[in-house]
């Protein structure tokens, strides 16, 4: 039976494997050859070429090859860093973000302690995205992770840590179940975070820590509050070890507020989490459905960050793929991501951050619905989020949401409920004049129409700034004038 | 910059057809109003840049361009020994673009994104005169600028940003030590990101070595504020900002 077994996987394996090989055939396994030896010329510019060529061809970054040839790529781009950084150089933004970014894609999902050794040692921010979903699957390479805890290099005993707390935090949640002896190490690993010796170790060790239920991470934070006087007392400065004692407090808050909550609600509530970051259509809008059901699961502490979260992925796949994204009927998938945007503004209409009313501004929603219209009051305070937004390195759908933002909040001020300081105001009349020349066409009609919607008398010698600036538009300018003229009643 | 001289050029030139003594690179000339850029590579495969200045009149014409290397050997841009310093190129010229910018040194700075083949270039509307914040200033934030004193990009997002960086850790001050780079200066500091937010008025390095504060920087305020910020085991005595629409690189 298990030779029978075996053989099938080998023949369903070389199935797969000539498959693949069928389709790089001839003159394509030439290219992707040539593409593989350039990847190891000592010139990075031709090193940058054949990776974009291997990036911009699905079926040649799925020959089997490819990972394990990006994987050295990423390796002797990191040595090209260290040796830079050891020089005192700048490596910002180069073809080592860009070949950690495709090789992660590429090997997610077939992890071994190798390849996430190597994930793991990269150069990341330890609250990065990548962060997170590489520590979601580390529990698996708890082994890895109390080893890196160990070594010299303070940056991989921080990453240590924080990986750590994403593993924990997972192995919680369900999604990807840790043994107790994995959920053992990782605590390790966070304990030993919290004596560190270096400070950024043990913020990581706190950010960790904050997301934990259990008593084993008060006791955790209470000694480590204990230690941070008599580190302040061996040299470290005091500014520091404040700012480290109220994160710590904020910590066991946290942990207290989820301590406090019955078991069993607290695992429907995670269940419910869960369910809302699947793939599968009904079961996030039944958990949606959850959430806004029970105001306890609505106004939990973890609730805000989670829907926030989901609202950006959801935004994101919308905008790339809007058919793929769609896995139910097109009805049902709108009316999904329409609820799901107004219960993330419940959540943090009454909190805005700067970062939180980015992922808000630029989901997708018609420019003259009611969440634009709600949007609108806030918008002088996140100008600049706006003004991003309106940037022509942005695609047309979201520079014509930013353009109806930017419009919003000058007739929030010219009509006098949310007055702009002269500086932004000035900052907004000249991104509106700038976007009345923007390349695409539908985002400088979509001035127009924005004007035309929500101009009033203060509109006015904008649009005459327009026709100065451009006598081109006189028609545009002239039926926009009659337009406010017309609502305004004069 | 000035390595070629280009004979009868009428028009910014959008695509050449290779004589048999060059070889051009694949994207090498866009226009830019006035200026044009050409980047030649020669058979040996030493490229050198070049911005030409040309007359946008003649559109769909076929003209004859030399290029000429200064001399031999020492600067690493030349030809290979034995090589001829100079050869022609039949290039055909094509009109695009606007009439440039209406003055000879923003010209130049944006003929520069072309001639070093940036993936982007600024329009004559976003090369505006230095400019700074309260706490930061235009010569500080144009300190690697090679036209600091009469041109630059700078992204509002990148000046408010930086500005409730600096309220939010407690008003301390935060001395910049990089700002915009026009691409010349880029490929000085760091040839090996030509394309770096540097490049396009929204990135900034604020010189850091404080653990507490960089901690604070990478976990908080610059998240925060909308800002991008570099690993900070790559940048260990600054810590990189930037305000960059759409994501962050992986990692950051």
């Amino acid at each position: 039976m298990k030779t029978q077994l075996l053989l099938t996987c080998c023949l369903v394996l070389t199935d797969w494997t000539s498959s693949i090989s069928a389709q790089i055939q001839g003159s394509d396994s030439i290219a992707l050859q040539s593409h593989y030896r350039d990847l190891e010329s000592p010139d990075p510019a031709v090193r940058g070429r054949a990776f974009e060529k291997l990036r911009s061809d699905r079926e040649l970054l799925n020959s089997p090859e490819t990972a394990e040839r990006l994987l050295t790529l990423l390796l002797r781009e990191r040595e090209d860093a260290m040796r830079r950084v050891a020089l005192g150089l700048d490596v910002e933004d180069g073809l080592r973000e860009q070949v950690l970014g495709v090789a992660w894609e590429l090997w997610a999902d077939k992890l071994d302690a190798r390849v996430f050794r190597i994930f793991a040692t990269d150069f990341y921010n330890p609250g990065s995205e990548y962060a997170r979903s590489l520590g979601a699957k580390a529990g698996r390479f708890a082994d890895v992770l109390l080893e890196l805890s160990e070594s010299q290099d303070r940056s991989l005993r921080e990453c240590a840590a924080a990986l750590s707390g994403y593993a924990l935090l997972e192995g919680r949640m369900g999604s990807v179940p840790l043994t107790d002896a994995q959920r053992e190490k990782l605590r390790r690993v966070l304990d030993a975070a919290s004596r560190d010796l270096d400070f950024g170790v043990r913020v990581a060790a706190v950010q960790s820590l904050s997301n934990e239920r259990d008593e084993w991470a008060i006791a955790v934070l209470e000694q480590m509050y204990e230690r941070e006087s008599s580190l302040h007392a061996a040299g470290e400065p005091q500014r520091r070890a404040e700012e480290l004692r109220s994160r710590i407090r904020e910590a066991m808050a946290a942990i207290r507020t989820r301590a406090a909550m019955p078991s069993r609600d607290f695992e429907a509530l995670e269940a419910v989490y869960r369910e809302l970051g699947s793939s599968r259509l009904p079961a996030k809008a039944k958990a949606l459905d959850a959430l806004v059901k029970r105001e306890d699961f609505l106004g939990f502490i973890d609730t805000p960050e989670r829907l926030l979260r989901q609202l950006g992925v959801e935004t994101k796949a919308l905008r790339s793929q809007p058919i793929l994204a769609q896995q139910g009927s097109p009805d049902e998938a709108a009316s999904f991501y329409e609820r799901l945007l107004m219960t993330t503004w419940q959540a943090w209409k009454q909190r805005l951050t700067s970062r939180s009313f980015r992922i808000l501004a630029e989901a997708v929603y018609a420019p003259d619905s009611a969440f634009r219209r709600e949007l609108g009051p806030h918008v002088g305070r996140f100008l600049v989020e706006v003004l991003r937004m309106t940037e022509p390195e942005n695609p047309p759908p979201l520079r014509i949401n930013g353009v109806w933002l930017l419009v919003s909040a000058m007739a929030e001020d010219g009509e006098g409920r949310a007055p702009l300081a002269a500086e932004r105001r000035s900052r907004a009349s000249s991104a509106v004049l700038r976007l009345t020349e923007d390349k695409d066409q539908s985002v400088r009609s979509s001035v127009f129409e924005a004007l035309r919607r929500l101009g009033g008398a203060w509109a006015i010698p904008l649009l005459e700034r327009i026709y100065d600036r451009e006598p081109s538009l006189r028609e545009e300018v002239e039926s926009t004038r009659e337009a406010i003229a017309k609502r305004s009643g004069q | 910059m000035m390595l070629l001289s280009i004979c009868r050029c009428r028009s910014p030139v959008q695509s050449i057809t290779v004589g048999p003594a060059l070889r051009v690179a694949d994207n090498p000339v866009v226009n830019a109003g006035s200026w044009a850029a050409v980047s030649v590579q020669w058979a040996n495969g030493v490229e050198i840049h070049g911005t030409v200045s040309v007359d946008p009149n003649a559109p769909d014409t076929m003209e004859t361009v030399t290029v000429t290397s200064r001399g031999w050997g020492g600067q690493g841009w030349m030809p290979a020994p034995g090589a001829n310093p100079t050869a022609n190129a039949t290039v055909q010229i094509r009109s695009a673009g606007a009439p440039g910018c209406r003055d000879s040194r923003k010209d130049a700075l944006i003929a520069e994104y072309i001639a070093y083949g940036l993936s982007w270039v600024p329009t004559c509307g976003e090369v505006i005169p230095p400019i700074g914040s309260f706490h930061f200033s235009a010569q500080e934030i144009n300190q690697d600028n090679d036209y600091r004193d009469y041109w630059t990009i700078t992204k509002d997002a990148m000046l408010d940003g930086l500005e409730g960086i600096r309220a939010d850790s407690g008003g301390l001050p935060m001395p910049v030590s990089s700002g915009y780079r026009n691409p010349a200066s880029q490929m000085r500091i760091n040839p090996s990101s030509p394309n770096s937010r540097h490049t396009r008025g929204d990135a900034v390095d604020i010189r850091e070595t404080d653990p507490g504060r960089r901690e604070l920087f990478k976990w908080t305020l610059g998240p925060a504020h909308g800002a991008c910020v570099e690993p900070l085991s790559l940048t260990p005595t600054w810590v990189h900002f930037d305000w960059r629409p759409g994501n962050c690189p992986v990692g950051w």
